[in-house]
């Protein structure tokens, strides 16, 4: 599920790449594009939808923006979340076509939108951390389980802010359930014992 | 008595004729270039097609806004041309068909002619008050407003390049010397005030106050679209159009709010900008 989408940030760290809406797009694409191939699914875009996506996203994103360093990291994983609350507020994206008997109880079959969603934030999540922050995020087996993935899709169909926290459970840490929307200063330091080699040195603006 | 012409073919001389006229406009087409009457010669060539030598430079902008309304006039009024051409004699309509589709297809061809990412880049530079290439900033938006109508499929609306520039040149003479996104928002005012942008005159068309926020949303894309950092390739910097429409549209109500306030339109180009 999880890949390099072969985007890099070119001539600035990534984390900045990502916050345009070029880069959101062209990788957006890239994991349909992947994510198609994997599974046989046909995926179909409204780009004017994907645009609102993004618009969206960033907006929340520079509304909870940490001041202390420390916590980038944990902000990457916490964005992350955001998008996926966003992306399945918005629903862009409709499938088109299955393969001919997928199997149902495969996530990727199970919710065929909400994989491609869930695919996209991992790996972005897992970019940014590694190339911007030295991190690696080592997902679980809740990304392959079928009970995990029918409580995902049945809660965030009732509040889509929980997909934070289930991205988070997704990436292999530990979710904040009770107030998924806020994020938690201080956090860093707690994930950053089992998951990063560094902290970050740059400033998320 | 030599046999005249029957009713199933035109007669050679009249049909030679017509498709004539089409090769004759069509070959016109293929001039391009820019006129250097208003703002000096432009700083570098503009290499979108094979120049020709026996047309005054100072032809080619009107020749290209003449183009943009026969094209213009024919995609609005194409009812009334079927409606004329089913009562001609059916060889006339045949040869006249024929002459419409290959001027059109010129036409097309002329309109849509790819730019250079050296061009954008002299647009970019412009649109900031950083150049003096006045006419390839025009020739870029005009590119950019073309292509944003066919793929939003919007009612054909024309961009002079002749009416911008004649505007553009005046006001240089009376205005200030702003850089950077002021200038690119007295850009944006003088050529939403121009009259550049437009139905072809004469028709009975009146714009409403949606299409005219519809000419906004475009004009304002198309130049923010210019003020981006620009991508690597050009099939990106094309791209990068399409999703500066995009952007627009998101953020559509505040930017026909910002339209009149200098202030506000600045802090929406700086900041849209930013995030394409």
């Amino acid at each position: 599920m999880t890949h390099d989408l072969g985007l890099s940030g070119a001539h600035q760290p990534l984390h900045k790449s990502a916050q345009r809406l070029r880069w959101f797009v062209g990788a957006f694409e890239a994991q349909m594009v992947r994510t198609s191939s994997e599974t046989g699914n046909r995926y179909g875009v409204d780009q004017a939808a994907l645009g609102g996506v993004f618009a969206d996203w960033l907006k929340s994103f520079n509304a909870q923006k940490p001041d202390d360093s420390a916590d980038n990291p944990a902000y990457v994983g916490f964005a992350a979340g955001l998008m996926l609350r966003t992306l399945i507020r918005r629903a862009p994206v409709r499938v088109i076509s299955e393969p001919v008997g997928a199997d149902k109880t495969n996530p990727a079959y199970f919710w065929p939108e909400g994989y491609l969603y869930v695919a996209f934030c991992l790996n972005v999540r897992e970019m940014v951390l590694e190339k911007d922050f030295n991190g690696r995020q080592k997902p679980g087996n809740d990304l392959t389980d079928t009970r995990t993935w029918w409580s995902f899709k049945e809660n965030v169909g009732q509040d889509a802010a929980l997909a934070i926290a289930f991205l988070d459970l997704f990436a292999g840490d530990k979710p904040e359930w009770s107030t998924p929307e806020l994020f938690r200063s201080g956090r860093a330091r707690e994930i950053a014992k089992r998951f990063y080699r560094h902290e970050t040195r740059e400033q998320l603006d | 008595m030599p046999a005249g012409p029957t009713p199933q073919t035109l007669p050679p001389e009249l049909n030679q004729t017509l498709q004539g006229v089409a090769r004759l406009t069509a070959a016109m087409l293929l001039v391009d270039g820019d006129a250097p009457t208003m703002f000096g010669e432009p700083e570098g060539e503009c290499p979108m097609m094979n120049s020709r030598d026996d047309l005054p430079l100072s032809l080619r902008m009107p020749l290209r806004d003449i183009v943009r309304g026969m094209t213009g006039i024919a995609g609005l009024g194409e009812k009334a041309v079927r409606n004329v051409l089913t009562v001609l004699p059916q060889p006339f309509e045949t040869s006249l068909r024929s002459a419409i589709v290959e001027l059109e297809a010129a036409a097309t061809r002329f309109l849509k002619a790819d730019i250079t990412q050296g061009e954008i880049r002299r647009a970019t530079r412009f649109v900031v008050g950083e150049g003096d290439d006045a006419h390839c900033c025009l020739r870029v938006l005009a590119y950019g407003w073309e292509q944003l109508q066919t793929s939003r499929r919007n009612t054909p609306e024309l961009f002079s390049e002749t009416i911008a520039a004649t505007r553009l040149a005046f006001d240089r003479k009376t205005g200030t010397l702003d850089t950077g996104i002021v200038h690119a928002c007295g850009l944006f005012d003088v050529l939403r005030r121009s009259g550049a942008i437009g139905l072809p005159p004469g028709l009975p068309v009146q714009r409403s106050a949606a299409e005219q926020a519809e000419v906004d949303v475009n004009l304002f894309a198309v130049m923010l679209w210019l003020l981006a950092v620009r991508p690597e390739t050009l099939v990106a910097d094309q791209s990068l159009l399409e999703l500066s429409a995009v952007l627009t549209e998101v953020h559509r109500t505040a930017v026909i709010s910002a339209i009149g306030n200098a202030e506000a339109l600045a802090f929406q180009f700086a900041g849209l900008s930013e995030q394409l």
